[in-house]
């Protein structure tokens, strides 16, 4: 069976951790539960007619305590970077990790997931900044941990794109 | 103390022993530890070899860095970040490896973190929630400094019709204490209004950072240009109060003193220096307002020969909202402003005390 490492990075209390767990287990937990490591989890995915087992690398999220391992990203098909969309200075964060991420592993295929989408009307980034960063050619995403809306095609559309890229 | 028993202490302590052969290939030495017997092949235990990057995918991360410590090994041990694995029971196991050399065997333990990982992860959990109350604090009040905005400029409409009607009525035939009176209104309106001013300008230059500075350098201002616009403006005030004033350009600095920085901003800086250098100087005091040359800079002085800023109150003088004792009516911003203004352009600003008595205001600009 083929086996595919993808990778979470992005800012903390962004919703990383909630995605794995949505995409993997279908659950969502309210209470924010802060990772302190790598977490990593595992799923089949049906691709096509490849059955492709996704091992998920949760990054501990960067902040003023702790910087993202970026060396963790080693041997990674694929990666997600993930924003939340209620705090604009994720998406920054997100542009700068994907910087760190191409310097250290080159260019592989890779979503921007701007998160909490649940909670839009709260929101601090602006279809401009979206629309500007798509301008770049990135995949740019809206997701809802909490509800699960396209959480599952971001994570299926990463590994067709990595199937593809093979 | 023979192997055996430190295999025991290992196994009490929750840690796998492994020990890598020659071949690459490891096994497990001493007991298995119960959080991870179900996740090792049945045949492994004790003889049996196998690859434990195939049952702990972090280890395909960590072990390449373990060979190399293990071929250069001259001593100590080399740790692995906490990683989470979830076991086929569904349980999270919060691990950690370290790589060592024990006599001539390489060995890897593998560790799962109970007590440890709960008293780190709860650190780090308060830490990263206090950041989100912080962040949430610094977006309302954003949101209420908009808000307040809003309102002084609501507030500011109405002055102009006061003063206006203020105005006329200065026309009409009053007796001398209706005068009066009307000049008080309308001193009191212009006071009001001044405060008014202070405060958009301050709101202004918070929120207009991004775009502080036009890049085409034919806009670039005179600074000497607009100190004696400025100076020539409060000509009626130094009169009133007998103080001269004066600008002194040193030699090596440029015919027109083009800094970066905006027009209207960089005079309403003078404005708040030299009107605070005219407050505070004694009768038949002289205000200078100096320019000399620093490098690619222009420093820029505002000299007065009053008693002299206090030392302790030096800190907080450019802060928001801190007036000296001296100050009643004014808005607390006005040195705010020109600190916030002077460092969006990439500037510096300052205060001291005169050593012949007196306060000096510096600031410093690029030449354009």
């Amino acid at each position: 069976m083929i086996q595919k490492k993808i990778c979470l990075i992005g800012a903390f209390a962004v919703g990383k951790t909630s995605l794995v767990q949505r995409f993997v287990k279908s659950m969502f937990a309210e209470k924010y539960h802060t990772n302190i490591g790598v977490k990593i989890d595992k799923k089949i995915v049906t691709v096509g007619e490849s059955e492709v087992t996704l091992v998920l690398w949760d990054l501990v999220g960067q902040d003023e305590f702790k910087a993202v391992e970026i060396g963790y990203l080693r041997g990674s098909a694929g990666y997600l970077l993930v924003a939340d969309g209620t705090r604009r200075a994720t998406l920054e964060c997100a542009v700068d990790l994907h910087t760190r991420a191409q310097d250290a592993i080159g260019r592989v295929p890779f979503r921007l997931l701007v998160n909490k989408a649940d909670l839009a009307p709260t929101w601090e980034v602006t279809d401009e900044d979206l629309i500007k960063i798509a301008e770049r050619g990135w995949a740019v995403g809206r997701t809802s941990a909490k509800t699960g809306d396209h959480v599952e095609s971001a994570f299926v559309s990463l590994t067709q794109e990595i199937l593809q890229a093979k | 103390m023979s192997s055996g028993i430190f295999a025991e202490l290992l196994f009490r302590q929750n840690i796998l022993i492994l020990e890598r052969d020659s071949r690459g290939v490891f096994r497990p030495l001493g007991r298995t530890p119960d959080w991870c017997s179900a996740l090792l092949p049945p045949d492994t235990a004790p003889a049996g070899s196998f690859a434990p990057e195939a049952i702990f995918s972090f280890l395909e991360y960590f072990l390449p860095e373990a060979g190399r410590f293990w071929a250069d090994a001259t001593g100590g041990e080399l740790r692995s970040g906490i990683w989470v694995e979830t076991n086929p029971d569904g349980i999270e196991l919060h691990l950690a490896a370290t790589a060592c050399v024990v006599g001539r065997k390489k060995i890897l333990l593998i560790r799962r973190l109970e007590q440890e990982f709960d008293q780190l992860q709860s650190v780090y959990q308060k830490g990263r929630e206090l950041l989100l109350t912080h962040e949430r604090l610094v977006a309302e009040t954003s949101k209420k400094e908009i808000l307040l905005h809003c309102i002084i400029h609501d507030l500011a409409g109405p002055l102009s019709g006061i003063t206006g009607t203020l105005q006329v009525l200065e026309g009409e035939e009053l007796t001398a204490q209706a005068a009066r009176l009307v000049e008080l209104g309308r001193r009191a309106a212009r006071q009001q209004s001044r405060l008014i001013d202070d405060l958009l300008a301050t709101f202004r230059a918070e929120t207009g950072a991004l775009d502080t500075i036009d890049p085409d350098p034919a806009h670039a201002p005179d600074a000497v240009t607009c100190a004696r616009d400025v100076l020539d403006s409060l000509l009626p005030a130094f009169a009133i109060r007998e103080v001269s004033g004066r600008v002194d350009v040193a030699r090596g600095l440029p015919e027109r003193v083009l800094v970066s920085g905006e027009k209207g901003r960089l005079e309403r800086i003078f404005h708040n220096l030299i009107q605070n250098a005219l407050r505070y100087s004694p009768a038949k005091g002289l205000v200078t307002v100096g320019f000399q040359r620093e490098d690619t800079a222009v420093r820029i002085t505002v000299e007065d020969q009053g008693e002299g800023v206090p030392p302790e109150i030096v800190p907080q003088l450019f802060q928001k909202f801190v007036r000296g004792g001296n100050n009643r009516g004014k808005s607390g911003l006005g040195l705010y402003f020109c600190r916030i203004s002077v460092e969006q352009w990439g500037g510096s600003i300052g205060c001291e005390r005169r050593p012949e008595g007196g306060t000096r205001f510096w600031f410093r600009l690029n030449l354009v």
